[in-house]
Protein backbone atom coordinates (compact mmCIF):
# COMPACT_ATOMS: atom_id res chain seq x y z
CA UNK A 1 0.00 0.00 0.00
CA UNK A 2 1.41 3.38 -1.03
CA UNK A 3 1.41 6.11 1.62
CA UNK A 4 -0.72 9.16 0.91
CA UNK A 5 0.73 12.64 0.88
CA UNK A 6 -1.15 15.68 2.21
CA UNK A 7 -2.46 16.73 -1.20
CA UNK A 8 -3.90 13.30 -1.86
CA UNK A 9 -5.48 13.11 1.56
CA UNK A 10 -7.06 16.55 1.35
CA UNK A 11 -8.21 16.28 -2.24
CA UNK A 12 -9.40 12.68 -2.30
CA UNK A 13 -10.19 11.60 1.22
CA UNK A 14 -11.01 14.52 3.49
CA UNK A 15 -14.68 14.82 2.64
CA UNK A 16 -15.41 11.12 2.75
CA UNK A 17 -13.37 10.90 5.97
CA UNK A 18 -15.63 13.57 7.48
CA UNK A 19 -18.63 11.50 6.42
CA UNK A 20 -17.23 8.48 8.22
CA UNK A 21 -15.64 6.66 5.27
CA UNK A 22 -12.13 5.93 6.54
CA UNK A 23 -9.97 3.71 4.38
CA UNK A 24 -6.80 2.33 5.96
CA UNK A 25 -4.41 4.54 3.96
CA UNK A 26 -6.31 7.71 4.95
CA UNK A 27 -6.31 6.73 8.61
CA UNK A 28 -2.61 5.96 8.40
CA UNK A 29 -1.82 9.33 6.87
CA UNK A 30 -3.92 11.20 9.38
CA UNK A 31 -2.33 9.38 12.30
CA UNK A 32 1.13 10.55 11.27
CA UNK A 33 0.33 14.04 9.97
CA UNK A 34 -0.44 16.76 12.54
CA UNK A 35 -1.15 19.32 9.79
CA UNK A 36 -3.84 17.20 8.19
CA UNK A 37 -5.20 16.35 11.64
CA UNK A 38 -5.56 20.06 12.25
CA UNK A 39 -7.28 20.64 8.89
CA UNK A 40 -9.64 17.72 9.37
CA UNK A 41 -10.55 18.82 12.87
CA UNK A 42 -11.12 22.44 11.79
CA UNK A 43 -13.19 21.51 8.75
CA UNK A 44 -15.31 19.18 10.86
CA UNK A 45 -15.85 22.02 13.35
CA UNK A 46 -16.78 24.47 10.57
CA UNK A 47 -19.22 22.06 8.92
CA UNK A 48 -20.83 21.12 12.22
CA UNK A 49 -21.17 24.72 13.40
CA UNK A 50 -22.50 25.84 10.02
CA UNK A 51 -25.30 23.29 10.24
CA UNK A 52 -26.15 24.44 13.76
CA UNK A 53 -26.27 28.06 12.65
CA UNK A 54 -28.47 27.21 9.65
CA UNK A 55 -30.91 25.35 11.90
CA UNK A 56 -31.37 28.55 13.91
CA UNK A 57 -32.14 30.72 10.89
CA UNK A 58 -35.45 32.56 11.17
CA UNK A 59 -38.37 32.36 8.80
CA UNK A 60 -38.64 35.30 6.41
CA UNK A 61 -40.74 38.16 7.82
CA UNK A 62 -44.46 37.89 7.16
CA UNK A 63 -44.32 40.94 4.89
CA UNK A 64 -42.41 38.92 2.27
CA UNK A 65 -45.38 36.66 1.64
CA UNK A 66 -47.78 39.58 1.78
CA UNK A 67 -45.79 41.52 -0.83
CA UNK A 68 -45.33 38.39 -2.94
CA UNK A 69 -49.03 37.67 -2.88
CA UNK A 70 -49.78 41.25 -3.92
CA UNK A 71 -47.42 40.91 -6.90
CA UNK A 72 -48.98 37.59 -7.86
CA UNK A 73 -52.39 39.19 -7.79
CA UNK A 74 -51.16 42.08 -9.90
CA UNK A 75 -49.79 39.64 -12.46
CA UNK A 76 -52.98 37.61 -12.41
CA UNK A 77 -51.26 34.44 -11.16
CA UNK A 78 -53.93 34.18 -8.48
CA UNK A 79 -57.33 35.77 -8.16
CA UNK A 80 -57.66 38.91 -6.06
CA UNK A 81 -59.13 38.30 -2.64
CA UNK A 82 -61.56 41.19 -2.38
CA UNK A 83 -63.31 40.05 0.75
CA UNK A 84 -63.31 42.63 3.54
CA UNK A 85 -62.04 45.35 1.27
CA UNK A 86 -63.59 48.73 0.76
CA UNK A 87 -61.59 50.91 -1.58
CA UNK A 88 -61.90 54.58 -2.36
CA UNK A 89 -63.47 55.02 -5.81
CA UNK A 90 -60.76 55.16 -8.44
CA UNK A 91 -58.02 54.04 -6.07
CA UNK A 92 -56.20 50.73 -6.32
CA UNK A 93 -56.69 48.42 -3.36
CA UNK A 94 -53.47 48.07 -1.45
CA UNK A 95 -52.47 44.84 0.26
CA UNK A 96 -52.71 46.59 3.59
CA UNK A 97 -56.29 47.42 2.77
CA UNK A 98 -57.01 43.83 1.88
CA UNK A 99 -55.44 42.53 5.08
CA UNK A 100 -56.43 45.15 7.55
CA UNK A 101 -59.60 46.57 6.02
CA UNK A 102 -61.70 45.42 8.96
CA UNK A 103 -59.89 47.56 11.48
CA UNK A 104 -61.40 50.90 12.48
CA UNK A 105 -59.23 53.80 13.54
CA UNK A 106 -57.44 51.55 15.94
CA UNK A 107 -54.53 53.61 17.16
CA UNK A 108 -54.16 57.36 17.35
CA UNK A 109 -51.38 58.84 15.18
CA UNK A 110 -49.51 60.48 18.08
CA UNK A 111 -48.95 57.01 19.53
CA UNK A 112 -47.37 55.91 16.28
CA UNK A 113 -45.22 58.99 16.16
CA UNK A 114 -43.89 57.95 19.57
CA UNK A 115 -43.14 54.51 18.21
CA UNK A 116 -41.10 55.91 15.36
CA UNK A 117 -39.34 58.45 17.56
CA UNK A 118 -38.34 55.67 19.95
CA UNK A 119 -37.14 53.58 17.03
CA UNK A 120 -35.17 56.47 15.58
CA UNK A 121 -33.48 56.98 18.93
CA UNK A 122 -32.73 53.27 19.28
CA UNK A 123 -31.62 53.01 15.66
CA UNK A 124 -29.39 56.05 16.05
CA UNK A 125 -27.53 54.38 18.89
CA UNK A 126 -27.57 50.97 17.30
CA UNK A 127 -26.10 51.93 13.95
CA UNK A 128 -24.42 55.17 14.89
CA UNK A 129 -21.14 53.51 15.85
CA UNK A 130 -20.37 52.80 12.21
CA UNK A 131 -20.00 56.47 11.45
CA UNK A 132 -16.86 56.80 13.53
CA UNK A 133 -15.00 54.50 15.87
CA UNK A 134 -15.72 55.18 19.51
CA UNK A 135 -13.01 55.88 22.04
CA UNK A 136 -12.83 53.12 24.60
CA UNK A 137 -13.81 55.57 27.39
CA UNK A 138 -17.13 56.31 25.77
CA UNK A 139 -17.96 52.72 24.80
CA UNK A 140 -19.48 51.72 28.10
CA UNK A 141 -21.73 54.77 28.06
CA UNK A 142 -22.66 54.05 24.47
CA UNK A 143 -23.60 50.43 25.19
CA UNK A 144 -25.63 51.59 28.16
CA UNK A 145 -27.47 54.03 25.90
CA UNK A 146 -28.01 51.32 23.30
CA UNK A 147 -29.54 49.08 25.93
CA UNK A 148 -31.77 51.90 27.21
CA UNK A 149 -32.84 52.81 23.66
CA UNK A 150 -33.72 49.22 22.84
CA UNK A 151 -35.66 48.87 26.08
CA UNK A 152 -37.47 52.12 25.37
CA UNK A 153 -38.32 51.08 21.80
CA UNK A 154 -39.56 47.72 23.04
CA UNK A 155 -41.75 49.33 25.72
CA UNK A 156 -43.26 51.85 23.29
CA UNK A 157 -44.01 49.08 20.80
CA UNK A 158 -45.74 47.03 23.52
CA UNK A 159 -47.92 50.01 24.40
CA UNK A 160 -48.72 50.62 20.73
CA UNK A 161 -49.69 46.97 20.32
CA UNK A 162 -51.98 47.08 23.35
CA UNK A 163 -53.65 50.23 22.02
CA UNK A 164 -54.11 48.62 18.61
CA UNK A 165 -55.56 45.41 19.96
CA UNK A 166 -57.90 47.21 22.36
CA UNK A 167 -59.22 49.26 19.43
CA UNK A 168 -60.43 46.28 17.40
CA UNK A 169 -64.16 45.74 17.04
CA UNK A 170 -65.47 42.35 15.95
CA UNK A 171 -62.89 41.74 13.25
CA UNK A 172 -63.30 39.14 10.54
CA UNK A 173 -61.97 36.05 12.36
CA UNK A 174 -59.91 34.81 9.38
CA UNK A 175 -58.17 38.14 8.87
CA UNK A 176 -57.80 38.66 12.61
CA UNK A 177 -56.08 35.28 12.79
CA UNK A 178 -53.71 36.34 9.99
CA UNK A 179 -52.91 39.53 11.88
CA UNK A 180 -52.28 37.64 15.11
CA UNK A 181 -50.10 35.16 13.24
CA UNK A 182 -47.99 37.96 11.78
CA UNK A 183 -47.70 39.61 15.16
CA UNK A 184 -46.53 36.36 16.76
CA UNK A 185 -43.96 35.90 13.98
CA UNK A 186 -42.60 39.40 14.45
CA UNK A 187 -42.56 39.02 18.24
CA UNK A 188 -40.65 35.75 18.00
CA UNK A 189 -38.18 37.39 15.64
CA UNK A 190 -37.73 40.25 18.11
CA UNK A 191 -37.12 37.80 20.98
CA UNK A 192 -34.50 35.99 18.92
CA UNK A 193 -32.76 39.26 18.05
CA UNK A 194 -32.90 40.54 21.63
CA UNK A 195 -31.30 37.31 22.78
CA UNK A 196 -28.48 37.74 20.23
CA UNK A 197 -27.89 41.33 21.37
CA UNK A 198 -27.87 40.29 25.02
CA UNK A 199 -25.29 37.62 24.23
CA UNK A 200 -23.16 39.89 22.05
CA UNK A 201 -23.95 43.52 22.85
CA UNK A 202 -20.99 44.80 20.83
CA UNK A 203 -21.98 43.04 17.64
CA UNK A 204 -23.14 45.49 14.97
CA UNK A 205 -24.91 42.85 12.90
CA UNK A 206 -26.91 41.64 15.89
CA UNK A 207 -27.95 45.22 16.71
CA UNK A 208 -28.95 45.81 13.08
CA UNK A 209 -31.15 42.72 13.16
CA UNK A 210 -32.80 43.88 16.36
CA UNK A 211 -33.45 47.34 15.01
CA UNK A 212 -34.90 45.83 11.84
CA UNK A 213 -37.13 43.57 13.95
CA UNK A 214 -38.48 46.56 15.89
CA UNK A 215 -39.05 48.40 12.63
CA UNK A 216 -41.00 45.46 11.23
CA UNK A 217 -43.35 45.55 14.17
CA UNK A 218 -43.77 49.31 13.89
CA UNK A 219 -44.51 48.91 10.17
CA UNK A 220 -47.12 46.26 10.90
CA UNK A 221 -48.83 48.50 13.46
CA UNK A 222 -48.51 51.47 11.14
CA UNK A 223 -50.27 49.62 8.33
CA UNK A 224 -53.16 48.82 10.63
CA UNK A 225 -53.39 52.41 11.72
CA UNK A 226 -53.18 53.69 8.12
CA UNK A 227 -56.11 51.51 7.21
CA UNK A 228 -58.00 52.86 10.19
CA UNK A 229 -57.93 56.34 8.67
CA UNK A 230 -59.48 55.26 5.37
CA UNK A 231 -63.26 55.55 4.99
CA UNK A 232 -65.07 52.37 5.98
CA UNK B 1 -51.73 19.67 2.10
CA UNK B 2 -48.85 17.44 0.85
CA UNK B 3 -46.28 19.03 -1.47
CA UNK B 4 -47.29 17.04 -4.56
CA UNK B 5 -50.92 18.07 -4.12
CA UNK B 6 -49.89 21.69 -3.54
CA UNK B 7 -47.84 21.67 -6.76
CA UNK B 8 -50.76 20.21 -8.75
CA UNK B 9 -53.20 22.79 -7.37
CA UNK B 10 -50.74 25.67 -7.79
CA UNK B 11 -50.42 24.72 -11.44
CA UNK B 12 -54.15 25.41 -11.63
CA UNK B 13 -53.74 28.83 -9.96
CA UNK B 14 -54.94 27.85 -6.47
CA UNK B 15 -53.89 30.59 -4.04
CA UNK B 16 -53.83 28.32 -0.98
CA UNK B 17 -51.53 25.92 -2.78
CA UNK B 18 -49.09 28.73 -3.57
CA UNK B 19 -49.10 29.73 0.08
CA UNK B 20 -48.51 26.13 1.14
CA UNK B 21 -45.49 25.84 -1.17
CA UNK B 22 -44.19 29.11 0.19
CA UNK B 23 -44.61 27.86 3.77
CA UNK B 24 -42.79 24.64 2.98
CA UNK B 25 -39.75 26.20 1.34
CA UNK B 26 -39.48 29.89 2.24
CA UNK B 27 -37.22 29.38 5.26
CA UNK B 28 -34.52 27.59 3.30
CA UNK B 29 -34.72 29.99 0.38
CA UNK B 30 -34.59 33.01 2.70
CA UNK B 31 -31.70 31.49 4.60
CA UNK B 32 -29.83 30.90 1.34
CA UNK B 33 -30.44 34.49 0.22
CA UNK B 34 -29.46 35.87 3.62
CA UNK B 35 -26.17 33.98 3.63
CA UNK B 36 -25.40 35.04 0.09
CA UNK B 37 -26.06 38.77 0.44
CA UNK B 38 -25.82 39.32 4.23
CA UNK B 39 -28.51 41.97 4.16
CA UNK B 40 -32.02 41.30 5.44
CA UNK B 41 -33.82 43.75 3.15
CA UNK B 42 -32.07 42.41 0.07
CA UNK B 43 -32.60 38.81 1.19
CA UNK B 44 -36.33 39.49 1.53
CA UNK B 45 -36.39 41.01 -1.93
CA UNK B 46 -34.52 38.06 -3.42
CA UNK B 47 -36.76 35.54 -1.66
CA UNK B 48 -39.77 37.27 -3.10
CA UNK B 49 -38.20 37.34 -6.56
CA UNK B 50 -37.25 33.65 -6.44
CA UNK B 51 -40.78 32.60 -5.48
CA UNK B 52 -42.33 34.90 -8.04
CA UNK B 53 -40.23 33.30 -10.77
CA UNK B 54 -41.12 29.88 -9.41
CA UNK B 55 -44.83 30.59 -9.43
CA UNK B 56 -44.67 32.09 -12.92
CA UNK B 57 -43.05 28.93 -14.22
CA UNK B 58 -44.80 26.36 -12.07
CA UNK B 59 -46.95 25.26 -14.99
CA UNK B 60 -43.83 23.95 -16.70
CA UNK B 61 -42.72 21.81 -13.74
CA UNK B 62 -42.97 18.19 -14.80
CA UNK B 63 -41.35 16.56 -11.80
CA UNK B 64 -38.16 15.38 -13.53
CA UNK B 65 -36.18 16.77 -10.62
CA UNK B 66 -37.15 17.30 -6.99
CA UNK B 67 -39.25 20.40 -6.53
CA UNK B 68 -36.86 21.80 -3.91
CA UNK B 69 -33.92 21.35 -6.30
CA UNK B 70 -35.81 23.23 -8.98
CA UNK B 71 -36.73 26.00 -6.57
CA UNK B 72 -33.17 26.30 -5.27
CA UNK B 73 -31.80 26.44 -8.79
CA UNK B 74 -34.09 29.40 -9.41
CA UNK B 75 -33.12 31.02 -6.12
CA UNK B 76 -29.40 30.58 -6.69
CA UNK B 77 -29.76 32.03 -10.19
CA UNK B 78 -31.69 35.02 -8.85
CA UNK B 79 -29.02 35.66 -6.22
CA UNK B 80 -26.10 35.21 -8.60
CA UNK B 81 -27.72 37.50 -11.16
CA UNK B 82 -28.11 40.16 -8.48
CA UNK B 83 -24.49 39.77 -7.40
CA UNK B 84 -23.33 40.01 -11.00
CA UNK B 85 -25.34 43.16 -11.55
CA UNK B 86 -23.84 44.63 -8.40
CA UNK B 87 -20.30 44.04 -9.49
CA UNK B 88 -21.14 44.84 -13.13
CA UNK B 89 -19.15 41.83 -14.19
CA UNK B 90 -20.68 39.03 -16.17
CA UNK B 91 -18.75 36.03 -14.99
CA UNK B 92 -19.11 32.30 -14.94
CA UNK B 93 -19.23 30.25 -11.77
CA UNK B 94 -15.55 29.41 -12.12
CA UNK B 95 -14.64 33.06 -12.49
CA UNK B 96 -16.38 33.83 -9.22
CA UNK B 97 -13.93 31.61 -7.39
CA UNK B 98 -10.31 32.25 -6.68
CA UNK B 99 -8.35 30.51 -9.46
CA UNK B 100 -5.00 30.40 -7.71
CA UNK B 101 -6.19 28.44 -4.73
CA UNK B 102 -5.24 24.93 -5.77
CA UNK B 103 -4.21 23.72 -2.37
CA UNK B 104 -1.22 21.44 -2.38
CA UNK B 105 -1.30 20.88 1.35
CA UNK B 106 -2.38 22.46 4.56
CA UNK B 107 -0.93 25.88 5.29
CA UNK B 108 1.33 26.04 8.28
CA UNK B 109 1.39 29.14 10.38
CA UNK B 110 5.01 29.21 11.45
CA UNK B 111 5.55 31.26 14.55
CA UNK B 112 1.81 31.70 15.16
CA UNK B 113 -0.14 30.22 18.01
CA UNK B 114 -1.50 26.71 17.52
CA UNK B 115 -5.14 27.60 17.12
CA UNK B 116 -7.82 24.95 16.71
CA UNK B 117 -11.24 26.02 15.60
CA UNK B 118 -13.15 23.38 17.54
CA UNK B 119 -15.16 25.10 20.22
CA UNK B 120 -13.92 28.57 19.30
CA UNK B 121 -16.09 29.53 16.30
CA UNK B 122 -18.99 31.83 16.96
CA UNK B 123 -21.96 32.68 14.81
CA UNK B 124 -20.84 36.18 13.89
CA UNK B 125 -17.30 35.19 13.01
CA UNK B 126 -18.58 32.45 10.76
CA UNK B 127 -21.07 34.85 9.16
CA UNK B 128 -18.32 37.39 8.51
CA UNK B 129 -16.05 34.75 7.06
CA UNK B 130 -18.80 33.44 4.78
CA UNK B 131 -19.40 37.00 3.57
CA UNK B 132 -15.82 37.14 2.37
CA UNK B 133 -16.07 34.01 0.23
CA UNK B 134 -16.37 34.39 -3.53
CA UNK B 135 -19.95 33.82 -4.73
CA UNK B 136 -19.27 30.40 -6.25
CA UNK B 137 -17.67 29.01 -3.10
CA UNK B 138 -20.32 30.60 -0.95
CA UNK B 139 -23.21 29.01 -2.88
CA UNK B 140 -21.77 25.51 -2.63
CA UNK B 141 -20.81 25.91 1.04
CA UNK B 142 -24.26 27.22 1.99
CA UNK B 143 -26.06 24.53 0.02
CA UNK B 144 -23.89 21.65 1.28
CA UNK B 145 -22.71 22.47 4.77
CA UNK B 146 -25.57 24.68 5.89
CA UNK B 147 -28.58 23.33 4.04
CA UNK B 148 -27.56 19.70 3.76
CA UNK B 149 -27.74 19.17 -0.01
CA UNK B 150 -25.71 16.35 -1.57
CA UNK B 151 -23.21 17.04 -4.33
CA UNK B 152 -25.42 15.52 -7.02
CA UNK B 153 -28.25 17.86 -5.97
CA UNK B 154 -25.90 20.85 -5.87
CA UNK B 155 -24.67 19.95 -9.34
CA UNK B 156 -28.31 20.08 -10.47
CA UNK B 157 -28.93 23.38 -8.71
CA UNK B 158 -25.73 25.09 -9.82
CA UNK B 159 -25.58 23.56 -13.28
CA UNK B 160 -22.08 22.15 -12.72
CA UNK B 161 -20.49 18.72 -12.42
CA UNK B 162 -20.42 16.75 -9.17
CA UNK B 163 -16.63 16.98 -9.21
CA UNK B 164 -16.84 20.74 -9.58
CA UNK B 165 -19.20 20.95 -6.62
CA UNK B 166 -16.81 18.87 -4.48
CA UNK B 167 -13.84 20.95 -5.50
CA UNK B 168 -15.64 24.23 -4.78
CA UNK B 169 -16.71 22.96 -1.36
CA UNK B 170 -13.17 21.92 -0.49
CA UNK B 171 -11.80 25.33 -1.49
CA UNK B 172 -14.60 27.12 0.36
CA UNK B 173 -13.84 25.21 3.58
CA UNK B 174 -10.11 25.85 3.26
CA UNK B 175 -10.72 29.55 2.71
CA UNK B 176 -13.12 29.72 5.65
CA UNK B 177 -10.55 27.97 7.82
CA UNK B 178 -7.97 30.58 6.87
CA UNK B 179 -10.36 33.45 7.55
CA UNK B 180 -11.42 32.05 10.92
CA UNK B 181 -7.81 31.48 11.92
CA UNK B 182 -7.05 35.08 10.99
CA UNK B 183 -9.87 36.20 13.27
CA UNK B 184 -8.59 34.05 16.13
CA UNK B 185 -5.04 35.33 15.63
CA UNK B 186 -6.31 38.92 15.68
CA UNK B 187 -8.19 38.25 18.91
CA UNK B 188 -5.15 36.58 20.48
CA UNK B 189 -2.99 39.56 19.45
CA UNK B 190 -5.47 41.99 20.99
CA UNK B 191 -5.45 40.03 24.25
CA UNK B 192 -1.64 40.00 24.32
CA UNK B 193 -1.52 43.74 23.65
CA UNK B 194 -4.07 44.41 26.38
CA UNK B 195 -2.04 42.30 28.80
CA UNK B 196 1.13 44.19 27.90
CA UNK B 197 -0.47 47.59 28.29
CA UNK B 198 -2.09 46.78 31.64
CA UNK B 199 1.08 46.80 33.77
CA UNK B 200 2.24 49.99 32.02
CA UNK B 201 -0.98 51.82 32.80
CA UNK B 202 -0.91 50.49 36.38
CA UNK B 203 2.59 51.89 36.74
CA UNK B 204 1.47 55.29 35.55
CA UNK B 205 -1.09 55.60 38.29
Amino acid sequence: MEALNCSQFLADHLESWLEGVRPVEAEAHLRDCPSCQSVASDVAAIASFARTVANQDPDPPARVWVALRARMEEEGLIARDTANVVARPGQPVSWTARWFGWIPGAMPRPALAAVYLALMAAGGYMIGSRQKPLESDSRDAWYQNTHMSATQASAVLDTAEQNTLSGLHEPNPVVAASFQKNLVLVDNYIKLCEKSVREEPQNELARDYLYDAYRQKADLLDQISDRGEEPQ
Amino acid sequence: MPEAEAIRLAQQGNAEAFERLYQLHSRRVYSLCLRMVSNTAEAEDLTQEAFLQLFRKIGTFRGESAFSTWLHRLAVNVVLMRLRKKTAIVSSLDEMTEPDEESSGPRRDFGGPDLRLTGSIDRMNLQRAIEQLPAGYKSVFVLHDMQGYEHNEIAGIMGCSIGNSKSQLHKARMRLRELLHETLRDKAREVRQAEKSEPASEGEE
